[in-house]
C-alpha cells in the first residue's frame, strides 16, 4: 500500500472524486495554464490494469506469480481550435512512444498511477479529446542483460537475488542508498551485500560465519554472518596511513534485531562500531574485547536506516577518538562525542574490515538482523562535502530468492526484464514495476505470508463476495526439477572450455575473430601457448590454452615458430568466449597440428557448468496419479534444499483447493497496491482470511472513479503463527502449550480453527 | 438598469437582459457505490459545469448582437457574469478554501488557501465587497485594482477573525489579492455590501462557449424583425483563472 501523502483525505462516506492529471516528459506540451505548470493537462476517461500472472502455478498460487506489466488508457482534451495531430511540423504534432506519467490529486496532495510509455495515440479533427494507450514504461529493462563475475573460493555462492539487482542495475534501477559510486577516488572498499559477499571495490580476505541473505525494507541484505573485506589497493598512501587518520565508512542497518557491527582491524586488534537496534544506541569496542568504550544514543523510528561514521582523533599520539554521525538524509556531521581509546591504533593499509555479526565475547546473537550497501572511505579532504551528498534513491526493491546459485547460466540474449521475470516465475515468487516507478521483486514466503495492511469487511467495502475454485487447483502428484550445478575448479588451468572443431585459415599478417559459446561459465580464460611448447608451462601440454598451426591444412605442412600465432581471448559474457587470433607471419596458415586435425583449445581454472536436471516428486506414484502437477525452475534453484522447500510448499498448496476472488467492486482507495496482503471477513459466509491482491483495475472519470479487485486468499502459515508467539510473549514451547490449554485446545481440529480465527491478522 | 447577465471579453462587457425564469443546469452528478451490504458511498465530482438556457421572445436583432459575434468565433474569448452568484461568491471553492481545518470560516472549519495571487474580474458601478478570515493579528491580504484609486492591505481581523473591505470600481477591472505568507481561508469577493458570511460557488465570471442561436422568426415586415431567440452558454475552462 502507498503511503498516503498529507493532506489526502482520508476514508469518508462522502469523498471527492480525485482529478487525474498526466505529464508529458520531455514534452513542453501543453503550456503553462489554467493554474497548471507546462506540460501537465488534466484528463477526461482513464483506467490503469495490473495484473500478476504467469508464473505457471495452479489456481490460488497461480494468481501470486510471474510477472506484470500495467496496462491503461486515458483521453486528454484537445486545444480549442487548434487540433493536435502527427500531421502538423511544430509543437502540436504527437507522437507515440514518448513517456506519460499519471498523478491522482487531492488539492494540494498527489498520489501516483505509474509510469508508461504511449503505445498508441489517436484523435481527429473534429474530436474534441485524443486517446492514448499506455503501458508500464520498462523500456529501460529492455536492454541486453551482460552479466561479469568473478570466480571466489571464499563466496562461491550466492543468493539469486544478486543477479535480479544487477539486472535492475543495468537498468538504472538500484537498490542502493550510498552516497558514492564505486568509482569515486575516495571509495575503496564498496560491498553492496545484495546477495553476494564479493564487494564491487575491494575482496573477500575471508567468511567467518557464512552469510545468510534476508530483506528488510523489501530489499535484500546480509541477515547473519560475517564476512570480512580488505581494501583494494588503488588508494594513494597519506592520507590513509597519517597517525591521526580517520576512518569514515557508510552503511544501511535494519532487521529486527541483533547488533551491526562495522570493525575496522589489523590482526587482533582494532575498533569496533555496534549499531544496536534494540537499545537504540552506537556502541563502540575493542576487537577481542567486551568493554564498552562508548556509547551513544542512536534511536531508530524506520525499518532500515543509512549510517555515514567518522572517527578521528585530534593529533598523532593522542588517544582521543570524536566519532561523528550523519544519517539517513541529514546533510551535516553531528558529533556524539569523544572517547578515550585505549590503544593508540593507526589504521593502516593492510587493515580488514569486518561487517556483520561477531561471535566472539560479546555474544550478540542475530535475530532476523540487515546490513548492505557498505563503503568505506580514505582521503576524505572535504569531510562537509562527504556529508552533504544526497543518499541514493531507492528505484529497485527485490527481496532475497532463497535460491542459492553456484553460477548463472542460460542468460544470452536475454533483456534485463526477461531475466528479472524468469527468477520470479522460478523461484515463484513475483516482479513487477508499482506505481512509484520502482522495480519490485518479493519472494515466494512475501507473497503467502505477511503483517497485512488493511482489513476488507465485505459487507461495507465490496460489492459482492465473488469466489471461484477450480479443478486445476488441486494435485495429488507434484513434480519439481531443478537443475544442480557442477563446480570444477583447476588451479592449473587445466579445464577445457573449448575445443575448435573446424580448421580455421589465417593468411598472412592478418587475423580473424571466432566467437565460441561454451555450457556454463568462467572468469578467466588462461593464455595461449603452442600445443608443442612443453617448457613454459612445465607440462605435456594439458595446461593452460593451446594452439598449433601449419602451413598445409592436411597432415605434412611445415610447423611455424611458436610466436608466428597470437590469441587474444575476450569474455564477452560468462559464458561466450572471442578469439582474435593474428598471423604474424608472411605465410598463409591454417590452426591444425602435424595430422591435419584442427587445434585450438581454450583452457581456464574455473568452469560452473549446469549439471543434470533433477527432479523430485511427492504425492501418488507417477501410474496412479489423476492430476499431476510439474513444475520446472530450471537453473534458477540449484541446491537441493531449497527445492526441497518449494516442492514441499506446492505439496501443501495444492493438497485443497483455496477460492480466488475474482475482480469485485471495492470502494476505490488509489494507495492499494498489487501484492498487498489483507484481510477479508464476511458475516454471511463467515470468512475471515488473509488474502492478496493479486491484480487491479482502477478507472475513472469527472463523474466518479471505481476500483476493481482480484485476491487469491491465503492459508495461515507458519509465520503467522511465529508473528502471534512473538507478539503474545511466547518463546517456549511450554508456553505455547499452556496458552492453547487455556483456550481449550487439545485436538489439531481444535488447532486449526483457533488457527484460521486468531492467526489472521499477524 | 443592471441586468441579471452581463456577457462579452473582459474588459467589454455588455448587459444580457434575459426573459424570466433562465434556466441555469449542471453536468454530472453524485456516483455511487453499494456495498453487498447495502452500504452506500458518494463519490462527488469535484466541479459540475454549468449552461444556461437563455431566451427572449420576440426581440429585434440588437438582443443577439453580441452573442451571435461570439458564437462565430469573432468575439474571442467572452465571459458570462452571472449577478446572483456573485453576490454569493466570484471565487470559485477551490480559491476561497480547502477542505480541513485550520481555520474558522462563519462558523465552520476550513483550510487555509495555498495560493499567492488570485485574480477576479470587477465591473463598474458596482460595489464589491473583499471578505476573508484569518487567525492572528496581521492583515491577511493585499487588494490592487488595475483602475484608478490605491486599494492596499486589507484591516486586521476582527474578534471573529473576519476582515472586510469594500469600494465602488468607476471602469472595468482586474483585481488582485496577494497572500504572502498568512494564513487566510473563506476567501470571499461579493457584490453587495458586507454582511460577515462565507458562501460556496462555482465562481463568475466563467468563460462560456456559445452555440450559434435557434431562431423562431415571429415577424418579418418593412420596418421590423421579431424573432424568438435561445441561446445555451456553457461553462468552459477553468472558472478562477484569467
Amino acid at each position: 500500500m502507498q503511503t498516503k501523502p498529507a493532506g489526502w483525505p482520508a476514508d469518508q462516506a462522502v469523498e471527492d472524486v480525485p482529478e487525474v492529471r498526466a505529464r508529458f516528459r520531455s514534452s513542453a506540451w501543453p503550456p503553462a495554464g489554467d493554474g497548471l505548470p507546462a506540460g501537465q493537462t488534466v484528463v477526461g476517461e482513464w483506467s490503469v490494469d495490473r495484473n500478476l500472472t504467469g508464473g505457471g502455478l495452479p489456481g490460488q498460487a497461480r494468481g501470486a506469480s510471474g510477472g506484470s506489466i500495467a496496462q491503461g488508457s486515458f483521453e486528454f482534451p484537445q486545444p480549442e481550435g487548434a487540433p493536435l495531430s502527427p500531421f502538423t511540423a511544430d509543437a502540436l504534432a504527437v507522437q507515440a512512444g514518448g513517456l506519460v506519467d499519471l498523478t491522482a490529486w487531492q488539492g494540494a496532495a498527489s498520489l501516483p498511477l505509474g509510469s508508461f510509455q504511449s503505445q498508441t495515440v489517436s484523435g481527429a479533427s473534429t474530436d474534441g479529446v485524443v486517446d492514448v494507450d499506455i503501458e508500464e514504461a520498462t523500456q529501460r529493462l529492455k536492454r541486453p542483460f551482460t552479466y561479469k563475475w568473478e570466480y571466489n573460493p571464499l563466496a562461491a555462492t550466492m543468493d539469486a537475488a544478486h543477479v535480479l539487482e544487477a539486472a535492475a542495475a543495468q537498468g538504472g534501477y538500484t537498490g542502493n542508498r550510498a552516497r558514492l559510486r564505486p568509482s569515486d577516488a575516495m571509495v575503496f572498499l564498496d560491498a553492496e551485500l545484495n546477495g553476494r559477499a564479493v564487494p564491487r571495490a575491494g575482496g573477500v580476505l575471508s567468511v567467518g560465519v557464512s552469510p545468510v541473505w534476508g530483506s528488510a525494507d523489501g530489499r535484500v541484505g546480509l541477515a547473519s554472518g560475517l564476512v570480512t573485506l580488505t581494501p583494494s589497493g588503488n588508494i594513494a598512501s597519506p592520507g590513509y596511513e597519517t597517525a591521526n587518520s580517520v576512518v569514515t565508512f557508510f552503511l544501511e542497518a535494519g532487521g529486527a534485531g541483533g547488533v551491526v557491527e562495522v570493525a575496522q582491524a589489523n590482526g587482533a586488534d582494532g575498533l569496533r562500531f555496534g549499531f544496536d537496534r534494540g537499545t537504540g544506541t552506537l556502541v563502540i569496542r575493542r576487537m577481542g574485547n567486551s568493554t564498552i568504550l562508548a556509547s551513544y544514543p542512536v534511536p531508530w523510528t524506520k525499518p532500515t536506516h543509512s549510517f555515514l561514521v567518522r572517527a578521528t582523533r585530534p593529533a598523532a599520539n593522542d588517544p582521543q577518538v570524536t566519532v561523528q554521525l550523519c544519517r539517513d538524509d541529514e546533510t551535516t556531521w553531528a558529533t556524539l562525542g569523544t572517547f578515550t581509546a585505549e590503544v593508540l591504533y593507526r589504521w593502516t593499509r593492510q587493515d580488514a574490515y569486518h561487517v556483520g555479526w561477531f561471535t566472539q565475547d560479546h555474544l550478540r546473537a542475530a535475530t532476523d538482523g540487515w546490513v548492505r550497501s557498505f563503503q568505506a572511505y580514505a582521503n576524505v579532504a572535504n569531510p562537509a562535502a562527504l556529508a552533504a551528498l544526497p543518499q541514493g534513491q531507492v528505484t529497485a526493491r527485490i527481496q532475497h530468492t532463497g535460491s542459492v546459485l553456484a553460477g548463472v547460466f542460460d542468460l544470452a540474449e536475454k533483456t534485463c526484464w526477461e531475466v528479472i521475470q524468469d527468477a520470479a516465475r522460478s523461484t515463484m515468487g513475483g516482479a513487477w514495476m508499482d506505481e512509484t516507478g520502482t522495480v519490485v521483486y518479493r519472494n515466494r514466503e512475501s507473497l503467502r505470508s505477511g503483517t497485512p495492511v488493511e482489513t476488507v469487511v465485505a459487507e461495507e467495502r465490496l460489492d459482492t463476495l465473488a469466489w471461484e475454485t477450480s479443478v486445476e487447483d488441486v494435485a495429488d502428484r507434484v513434480e519439481l526439477s531443478y537443475t544442480p550445478a557442477d563446480v570444477q575448479v583447476s588451479s592449473q588451468a587445466r579445464i577445457t572450455l573449448f575445443q575448435a572443431s573446424e580448421p580455421y585459415f589465417v593468411s598472412r599478417n592478418s587475423s580473424i575473430r571466432v566467437v565460441a559459446d561454451i555450457d556454463g561459465t568462467t572468469d578467466n580464460i588462461a593464455n595461449f601457448l603452442p600445443i608443442w611448447d612443453t617448457t613454459t608451462a612445465g607440462d605435456d601440454g594439458t595446461r593452460m590454452s593451446r594452439w598449433a598451426a601449419s602451413t598445409s591444412r592436411d597432415a605434412g605442412g611445415e610447423r611455424p615458430a611458436s610466436n608466428a600465432i597470437t590469441i587474444r581471448a575476450t569474455l564477452e559474457g560468462p559464458s561466450r568466449i572471442s578469439l582474435r587470433i593474428t598471423n604474424r607471419t608472411d605465410q598463409d596458415l591454417w590452426m591444425v597440428d602435424g595430422n591435419g586435425r584442427p587445434c585450438v583449445i581454450v583452457r581456464s581454472t574455473i568452469l560452473i557448468a549446469p549439471g543434470e536436471a533433477q527432479s523430485m516428486a511427492s504425492g501418488a506414484a507417477e501410474d496412479r496419479s489423476i492430476t499431476a502437477f510439474s513444475f520446472d525452475a530450471g537453473t534458477w534453484v540449484q541446491d537441493p534444499a531449497t527445492a526441497q522447500e518449494m516442492l514441499d510448499w506446492l505439496t501443501n498448496q495444492t493438497a485443497t483447493a483455496e477460492p480466488v476472488i475474482p475482480n469485485v467492486g471495492v470502494k476505490p482507495d488509489l494507495a492499494r497496491q498489487l501484492g498487498d496482503i489483507v484481510v477479508v471477513t464476511d458475516e454471511v459466509t463467515r470468512l475471515r482470511s488473509k488474502a492478496l491482491v493479486t491484480a487491479t483495475r482502477i478507472a475513472g472519470s469527472n463523474t466518479g472513479y471505481t476500483q476493481q479487485l482480484t485476491m487469491a486468499l491465503l492459508a495461515e502459515t507458519f509465520r503467522s503463527l511465529d508473528a502471534y508467539c512473538a507478539a503474545a510473549g511466547i518463546s517456549t514451547f511450554d508456553q505455547l502449550d499452556a496458552k492453547l490449554t487455556v483456550e481449550g485446545i487439545t485436538t489439531f481440529d481444535q488447532f486449526d480453527a483457533w488457527c484460521r480465527t486468531n492467526l489472521v491478522t499477524y | 438598469m443592471t441586468a441579471a447577465f452581463t456577457f462579452g471579453p473582459l474588459g467589454a462587457m455588455t448587459a444580457l437582459v434575459v426573459a424570466p425564469a433562465p434556466q441555469m443546469e449542471r453536468e454530472g452528478s453524485l456516483s455511487r457505490f453499494t456495498s453487498s451490504g447495502g452500504v452506500s458511498y458518494f463519490q462527488r465530482p469535484r466541479r459540475r459545469p454549468r449552461s444556461w438556457t437563455i431566451s427572449r421572445p420576440w426581440k429585434d436583432q440588437r438582443f443577439i448582437k453580441h452573442l451571435e459575434r461570439a458564437a462565430h468565433g469573432l468575439l474571442g474569448e467572452v465571459f458570462l457574469y452571472d449577478r446572483a452568484v456573485a453576490r454569493r461568491n466570484m471565487l470559485p471553492s477551490e480559491l476561497s478554501g480547502l477542505p480541513g481545518a485550520g481555520v474558522v470560516v462563519d462558523g465552520a472549519p476550513m483550510a487555509p488557501v495555498t495560493w499567492t495571487i488570485v485574480k477576479v474580474p470587477l465591473l463598474a458601478g458596482r460595489l464589491y465587497t473583499i471578505s476573508c478570515w484569518s487567525p492572528g493579528t496581521v492583515s491577511p491580504l493585499t487588494v490592487a485594482f488595475t483602475g484608478p484609486g490605491t486599494r492596499g492591505p486589507m484591516a486586521t481581523p476582527d474578534h471573529l477573525g473576519r476582515s472586510q473591505m469594500s469600494f465602488t470600481p468607476t471602469v472595468d477591472g482586474t483585481l488582485t489579492l496577494t497572500r504572502g505568507t498568512q494564513i487566510v481561508s473563506g476567501v470571499r469577493v461579493h457584490e453587495g455590501s458586507p454582511d460577515g458570511a462565507f458562501y460556496a460557488t462555482s465562481g463568475t465570471p466563467c468563460r462560456v462557449a456559445v452555440e450559434i442561436p435557434d431562431e423562431t422568426y415571429q415577424m418579418i415586415l418593412d420596418g421590423e424583425t421579431r424573432i424568438d431567440y435561445q441561446v445555451t452558454l456553457r461553462e468552459a475552462g477553468r472558472t478562477g483563472y484569467y
